[in-house]
């Protein structure tokens, strides 16, 4: 920049004759008792419920209880240096964090600063992280899919731009796995993600960004980050900042994903906050307004109107449960907002099915609408066959005289049900889904044996590349398969499998190699 | 009897009400003030704390404890509230007694407190130039006065819950706001 000491000169005169230097009053208050990240504060008489307050050394609290004549703050920041009377004052302002697209690639933490190391983020824009969400008349349907790459929810469950779809099941079976999967399967379609950390160990929150980066999706992911060991205010409002910056996108016609990894240990945290600051414990100790506090951020997840710019945020909330516990306050809250709810099954988990989605629990209240017509053509039966599958696998337990029909359903349904395994980080575009899923429905893998599913599964999907490289291309570009184009696909998947499959492996099936 | 933070928080309500009711008689306000943060620092004081409250001892005994280690510290308004708080057993609660009655005394009661902190000692005339700025009709004002030499130059008022920054450090702050 071509500058010289006459331009600073003028520079600096003009700032400094435009120096507003007239006295405000300030509403100020004493710190009356501070600890375990809140603070009481006497005076304050002209405090807002949810102002942002400061506090000594740049610490910033937030007003949650309005009361007489004192008020009560969480706190965002380091608090060991505040102590009694220390003078607290208000800002006239609500807590506000950075949006834009230079977010994407970075990790801030709950209130919107880096903590990558890499620097500021280059953004001009803030917006604040509390906000009414869209109103009836700027929403539209929720009627355009969002692919997680999953067989099994694809297929069954599917997730549409704008819903809010929740993500259950006890520790360590794949809940984010789910989420990380999801993440990375959005690397092609122009989806925005926010990946939300509550609570979580340091370790994990930089496994997911190790395994995001490595398979080329930090680029269009956003970390939110509120670890275990920050301050039960920062995780409090971390949701809340991950959907501001989601809201972004969706604001500016875009469409965006956020996953708030996760919500139970957001209520806790909104717990511990709510009975330091003396709020009456209700269900589980849990506060009269737990509800509220998760129903107004997912109502934020909305598929907004043409007329608004048609960008959409839809919401994957992941729920902790306790030894399959579905009945307890948090998770029958999230699930009576949410639009419906995968089932992670510890019991799937360990018999070796990942990812280990309990169909027959799981369910979108969007359904078909949020599906291409490929996948609904080739998926329309399979939750019924999984289902009679499981009766069916329940009986033959008791006893080996199964009628031909009955070995057919067992036959199929473990067939199916080798089908929608798929390993971790291995999200599946939409026409290879649609071929595999029609391998299981249609009958070209009965009679094979279980264990060359996979096989079968990963050859098919070449011979199709290479033989109908068209049909393959149709799939993938209008999402629609009509009568003849699914005729054409059972025939060359009947074809693969006698010409190809079953002639390379005489021996595995007798009966139709004769 | 039976204490949590609720009925420690009516018991200081019932307290300070007492003594409201009791300054507003004799409207010697000022007095109780300063008699009250005088039992303040006796009763937060750790060792005097352990003396009077000490296991074992009487209602009584420990009054007489008390006397001889506020004698010459707190006057007599102060000694008695605290021979309640020994009655009760809330000896503890002094500080929040202080806090409460320097609060209520402003809201229910004609008391304004103004602290004026400064970087150098104002001049007589400057106070009471100040003092007469502030008075309001049927209010009385308690007037602090504080050095605070990081504020550099100027002064910065607090008047209840308001401050009105007067500081030389307030401008230069403005001033690098304004040049960022």
């Amino acid at each position: 920049m071509a500058t010289n000491s006459n331009d600073i000169t003028s520079l600096l005169r003009q700032r400094i004759d435009s120096l507003d230097t007239t006295v405000r009053d300030v509403n100020v208050g004493t710190v009356v008792e501070v600890g375990d990240g809140i603070a009481r504060i006497f005076g304050l008489s002209e405090a807002l419920a949810g102002e942002l307050l400061e506090f000594p050394g740049g610490v910033v609290g937030m007003a949650l209880n309005l009361e007489e004549d004192s008020v009560g703050a969480v706190l965002l920041g380091p608090y060991a240096q505040i102590k009694e009377g220390d003078e607290v004052r208000t800002t006239g302002r609500v807590a506000e964090v950075p949006v834009g697209e230079a977010l994407l690639g970075r990790i801030v933490n709950a209130v919107g600063e880096p903590i990558d190391g890499r620097g500021p983020i280059d953004t001009e824009r803030t917006d604040v992280i509390e906000k009414v969400a869209p109103g009836v008349t700027l929403r539209a349907n929720v009627d355009t899919p969002l692919q997680t790459g999953i067989r099994a929810i694809d297929s069954m469950i599917p997730v549409g731009r704008g819903q809010r779809e929740l993500i259950i099941g006890d520790r360590q079976i794949g809940k984010t796995a789910i989420a990380v999967d999801t993440i990375i399967n959005q690397r092609e379609t122009g989806v925005k993600c926010v990946y939300v950390a509550i609570g979580q160990k340091a370790g994990q929150i930089a496994s997911v960004r190790a395994t995001l980066e490595e398979y080329g999706a930090m680029q269009h992911t956003v970390i939110v980050a509120a670890g275990a060991s920050d301050p039960a205010g920062q995780q409090y409002i971390a949701p809340f900042t991950g959907c501001t910056i989601g809201e972004f996108f969706r604001d500016d016609s875009q469409d965006a994903l956020i996953i708030y990894d996760d919500l139970t240990k957001h209520a806790w945290a909104y717990r511990e906050i709510s009975l330091l600051l003396r709020r009456p414990p209700g269900r589980e100790a849990f506060p009269g307004d737990i509800f509220y506090l998760h129903s107004r951020l997912l109502e934020r997840a909305a598929r907004m109107s043409p007329d608004v710019g048609g960008g959409s945020l839809t919401a994957l909330p992941v729920i902790e449960t306790q030894e399959g516990d579905l009945t307890t306050y948090v998770p029958t809250n999230v699930i009576s907002i949410t639009d419906g709810q995968i089932y992670v099954e510890p019991d799937l988990f360990n018999a070796g099915n990942r990812p280990a989605v309990n169909v027959g629990l799981s369910v979108s209240r969007v359904g078909g609408d949020a599906q291409t017509q490929a996948m609904r053509a080739v998926a329309g039966g399979l939750r019924l066959e999984l289902a009679q599958y499981r009766e069916v696998a329940a009986f033959a337990q008791f006893g080996s005289d199964l009628d031909a029909s009955t070995r057919r359903q067992l036959d199929r349904g473990e067939r199916l049900m080798e089908i929608l395994k798929q390993g971790q980080y291995e999200p599946q575009p939409v026409e290879d889904q649609v071929i595999s899923i029609r391998c299981g429905t249609s009958g070209a893998e009965d009679g094979l044996p279980i264990e060359d599913t996979s096989r079968f599964l990963t050859e098919v999907l070449e011979y199709m590349r290479s033989s109908q490289a068209d049909l393959v291309k149709v799939i993938a570009e209008t999402g629609k398969l009509n009568d003849d184009d699914l005729e054409k696909l059972d025939g060359a998947l009947t074809s693969f499998r006698k010409d190809h499959f079953l002639a390379s492996n005489v021996e595995t099936a007798p009966d139709e190699a004769d | 009897m039976r204490r949590d933070q609720h009925s420690d928080r009516r018991r200081v309500r019932q307290y300070v009400s007492a003594v409201l009711e009791t300054a507003e008689e004799g409207d010697d306000w000022e007095d109780w003030e300063e008699e009250l943060i005088a039992l303040y620092r006796v009763a937060t004081d750790a060792a005097v704390r352990a003396v009077v409250t000490r296991p074992g001892a009487s209602a009584d005994e420990q009054q007489s404890d008390f006397d001889v280690i506020s004698e010459g510290i707190v006057g007599d308004r102060g000694r008695s509230v605290g021979h309640v708080l020994i009655q009760d057993g809330t000896f503890d609660l002094a500080s929040a007694l202080r806090a409460q009655f320097v609060r209520r005394s402003e809201t229910e009661g004609p008391i304004d407190r103004v602290t004026v902190r400064s970087a150098v000692t104002m001049s007589g005339a400057d106070l009471d130039g100040l003092r007469e700025q502030m008075q309001t009709q049927g209010r009385r004002m308690i007037f602090h006065e504080e050095l605070d030499p990081t504020i550099k130059g100027g002064f910065v008022l607090r008047h209840g819950d308001w401050r009105r920054d007067f500081s030389v450090e307030a401008r230069l702050d403005a001033l690098k706001q304004a040049l960022r």
